[in-house]
């Protein structure tokens, strides 16, 4: 019997109409599921350097290895596909997302699907269990991603079916589109669904997770329930955002995330009449309750509801930006995430390039005119909503903004190009990776590109000039915090936020704890490893060892924190292998040279930039830990095959992909 | 004998986050699979809209109406849990009694195709341990009134401790 796992995967060709399915065997469990699988599945059914449009493309939506086995926090499911967004790399682009669907995938039966082919007309997947049917979905297309969930759930007749879909942005193939499902979409990868005419995947499962240790699993809960009780009493409120406050936005007010403009300054948010304007816009009196995720009692995305607007949720992503656009009324803000999570579009995208052109208009580089009289003005809201809808709707000059913002930077000449700061055409948005050498190397060198997923908390969160009471982190717990890296990374500057010393090993910590968090669908605040003090902490042990007995309960295979450890190697391998494929070199694993050379003009981090000496020697210690050649970036054979992963590396081989034989280090 | 307990359902408190569900298939059928589980979380929801969760389980009722219209006599009261509980080998799955339940406490299970509803799992129910918000409590009978009216008033002592302030 398997346990955790269905054992199967769904194949789809939209182009045919035919369905199949493959199992999901050992060479697949390599990479667990989630993110790691769907990496797998994208090596399999990808080719090199191919078209988002290409309508043999895959589409892959999957589900963590853990969703659905009744463990607290396993609910993600994880989209992958050739990316729109990164403009000038393309390759692998992913999205992780919470909710409920993932869980409802392996109910039906289904660890993943691979969706490839184009239709003709739009289509909608529907899954019911072994019943797989292409529909017509001609009624919802042109839909928001509201009404869109309620028609096909109503169609479905089923008000308990789980819905992941694109809006007209995805239809439009408007590169910054998402897909959506339980308000949690982040990084755009909904044009690559829009490509081939897919509106959305409507799943309906009625079946049984197989677990292990079912009585190891409801104590595994029983305990976490325990611990998040104890924390409560211990530190107070265990939930940072339980009482609709957002920790991010706190994070803001008093402490140091977050930069102003496109890069313009730090110092904004010191101004009194800011931070008043801020804690008096709060949208708290607009807060409903939390939701959250299936099976997870504590629920941490805050729904607000505006009257005569409607509900959303109003969470760190959203929450981050105003400040880019030089905004005080949070509550346009807010109306700006709910009409882009209804067009189905990355509100970070969207506002960054808001915030780059207002700058461009501010010395003149675009005009009203060529912005088609749309008011540019620093702090003016309607602009984000008249980009908003025009990307979305391809009109103006939303209709060149939605190739990408480098594309309509070459339309515009050098000089806009120079202020642009973009890593393979996705935005770079609110770090400040001058003063956070961490953050830098983690967005060069991470797979996807613009990645939280590589860079927060271990390596930002501590020793911030400006943290004087909350950023995200209990100061409380600083001491352990530093304890811990002094025993891990054999230096406490490992995980300071503005020290180059021992980061890429924090950097590989962080970033492993994170592959395996979206590969086993687990949340990411509930196992990052090793997190002392900061979001999270409320659950307690979150280390490796808290997930390798949660994994041994769920699926009988014996496991610990190295074996994890090593699977977290093998999905970054797998990640690394697709975009070494696709062109990627120690060349391109870069930043603009904005962060190296422009001074942070103001505020606590002023005068700070990267350095680039120590950040090419942070570049070799990272490489040779993961055992990569330093000169070119690629993988070595002797890694991937203590990794297990020779098929990848002879593929690779016959690619010229692989690091040349010989020296090593 | 200690008196008996009820499984007390505060909806406003629910937040849909259906482990529940998982608790009672995990505990009832060793398997993850809330189409079989005897609690139901029930949404209403659109989104963009509003999210409410109501969680419907049998309430043991003090007339139960499944037990007084099963024509196979498979459901009878549990005197020391106060469960009203099947008796599967009496059960023909004729359906009478989710046809006369009030509120839904009692089906018939998809894959026995017998009666299943919640059985208070022989006095310590499983889905209250993990809800942290508490929107599920096991409750002596003798203080289920005073803990639900508890329950309520905390908005009205917000209020007083509005008007309080305003003093």
């Amino acid at each position: 019997m398997t346990y955790g796992w269905s054992g199967k995967t769904l194949q789809v060709d939209l182009s045919t109409g035919k369905t199949s399915t493959a199992p999901w065997d050992k060479d697949a469990k390599r990479f667990l599921g989630g993110r790691g699988g769907n990496a797998w599945l994208f090596w399999l059914h990808s080719k090199a350097n191919q078209s988002p449009y290409d309508p043999d493309a895959p589409v892959i939506l999957g589900s963590g290895a853990l969703a659905g086995t009744g463990l607290i926090g396993t609910s993600r499911m994880e989209v992958t596909v050739v990316s729109a967004a990164k403009t000038e790399s393309h390759s692998l682009g992913n999205v992780g997302m919470g909710s409920t669907w993932a869980p409802e995938l392996k109910f039906a039966g289904y660890d993943n699907i691979v969706i490839k082919g184009r239709s003709e007309k739009p289509v909608y997947l529907n899954i019911v269990n072994d019943d797989v049917e292409i529909r017509d979905a001609s009624g919802v297309w042109g839909k928001g991603t509201f009404d869109t969930e309620t028609l096909l759930k109503e169609e479905a007749g089923d008000m308990d079916a789980q819905v992941a879909c694109i809006g007209p942005a995805g239809e439009n193939l408007v590169v910054q589109a998402t897909v959506e499902h339980g308000y949690r979409s982040g990084t755009p990868v909904g044009a690559s669904v829009g490509a081939k005419k897919l509106k959305a995947v409507v799943v309906r499962g009625t079946g049984a997770v197989n677990v292990h240790d079912p009585d190891a699993i409801l104590e595994h809960n029983r305990r976490l329930v325990e611990t998040v009780k104890d924390t409560k009493k211990r530190l107070g409120e265990a939930i940072p955002r339980s009482d609709g406050k957002d920790a991010y936005l706190q994070g803001f007010l008093v402490g140091d995330a977050g930069v102003v403009g496109n890069y313009e300054s730090h110092a904004w948010r010191d101004r009194p009449d800011v931070r008043k304007a801020y804690e008096e816009n709060y949208l708290g009196d607009y807060f409903e309750k939390n939701i959250g995720c299936f099976g997870c009692p504590f629920p941490c995305q805050p729904l607000f509801d505006l009257p005569g607007e409607g509900a959303c949720i109003w969470r760190c992503y959203p929450t981050y930006w105003p400040w880019k656009l030089w905004m005080t009324d949070l509550s346009a803000a807010f109306k700006a995430t709910r009409l882009m999570t209804d067009l189905g579009m990355d509100n970070k995208e969207v506002a960054t390039i808001v915030s780059w052109l207002m700058h461009l208009r501010d010395m003149g580089v675009v005009t009203d005119e060529d912005l088609d009289g749309v008011p540019f003005d620093k702090g003016n809201p309607e602009p984000l909503f008249e980009t908003a809808r025009r990307m979305a709707y391809r009109e103006g000059y939303g209709n060149a903004l939605a190739e990408g913002p480098v594309a309509y930077a070459k339309k515009l000449g050098d000089k806009a190009m120079n202020y642009l700061y973009h890593n393979q055409g996705l935005t770079m948005r609110t770090f400040e990776f001058r003063a956070e050498p961490g953050t830098a190397l983690g967005e060069a060198i991470s797979a996807r590109g613009n990645s939280l997923r590589a860079t927060t908390y271990h390596v930002v969160l501590w020793g911030k000039p400006a943290r004087d009471d909350y950023a995200g982190v209990d100061p409380r717990e600083m001491e352990d915090s530093l304890a811990w890296s002094r025993e891990m990374f054999g230096t406490e500057k490992a995980i300071m936020a503005t020290e180059y010393e021992g980061k890429p090993a924090a950097l590989i910590y962080e970033m492993n704890g994170a592959a395996i968090a979206d590969s086993l669908g687990y949340c990411v605040t509930m196992i990052r490893p090793g997190r002392v003090g900061a979001p999270g902490s409320q659950f307690g042990d979150a280390s490796y060892q808290f997930a390798a007995e949660r994994f041994t309960a769920a699926t009988g295979i014996p496991t610990d924190e190295a074996a994890l450890f090593e699977a977290a190697e093998r999905v970054c391998n797998i990640e690394r292998a697709i975009v070494v494929r696709d062109g990627r070199t120690r060349a391109t694993d870069a930043l603009p040279e904005f962060f190296f050379e422009e001074p942070v003009p103001d505020g606590p981090q002023q005068g700070k930039r990267l350095d680039r000496k120590l950040f090419e020697k942070m570049k070799d210690e990272y490489y040779a830990l993961r055992g990569w050649d330093r000169e070119t970036g690629l993988q070595r054979e002797a890694t991937l095959r203590k990794l297990g992963m020779a098929d990848v590396a002879e593929k690779l081989k016959a690619a010229g992909k692989l690091a040349p034989a010989g020296e090593e280090g | 004998m200690t008196l008996q307990k009820v499984l007390q359902v505060d909806i406003e408190k629910c937040v849909g986050c259906r482990m529940c569900e998982v608790a009672c298939s995990l505990r009832n059928t060793g398997r993850v699979q809330p189409s079989r589980s005897r609690i139901k979380v029930i949404g209403y929801e659109r989104r963009g809209e509003y999210h409410n969760y109501i969680p419907m389980v049998c309430q043991q009722c003090s007339t139960p109406l499944c037990v007084e219209a099963c024509p196979t006599n498979a459901l009878s009261r549990n005197p020391e849990t106060g469960a009203i509980v099947v008796d599967d080998d009496a059960c023909v799955g004729c359906r009478v009694c989710a046809m006369v339940c009030p509120i839904g406490g009692v089906s018939i299970d998809p894959a026995t195709d017998v009666a299943y509803k919640c059985d208070l799992c022989g006095g310590a129910p499983e889905c209250v341990k993990y809800c942290y918000y508490e929107a599920l409590t096991y409750v002596p009978k003798d203080r289920l009134d005073s803990s639900l009216k508890r329950s309520k008033s905390e908005k009205l002592s917000e209020l007083f401790a509005l008007m309080e302030s305003l003093r």
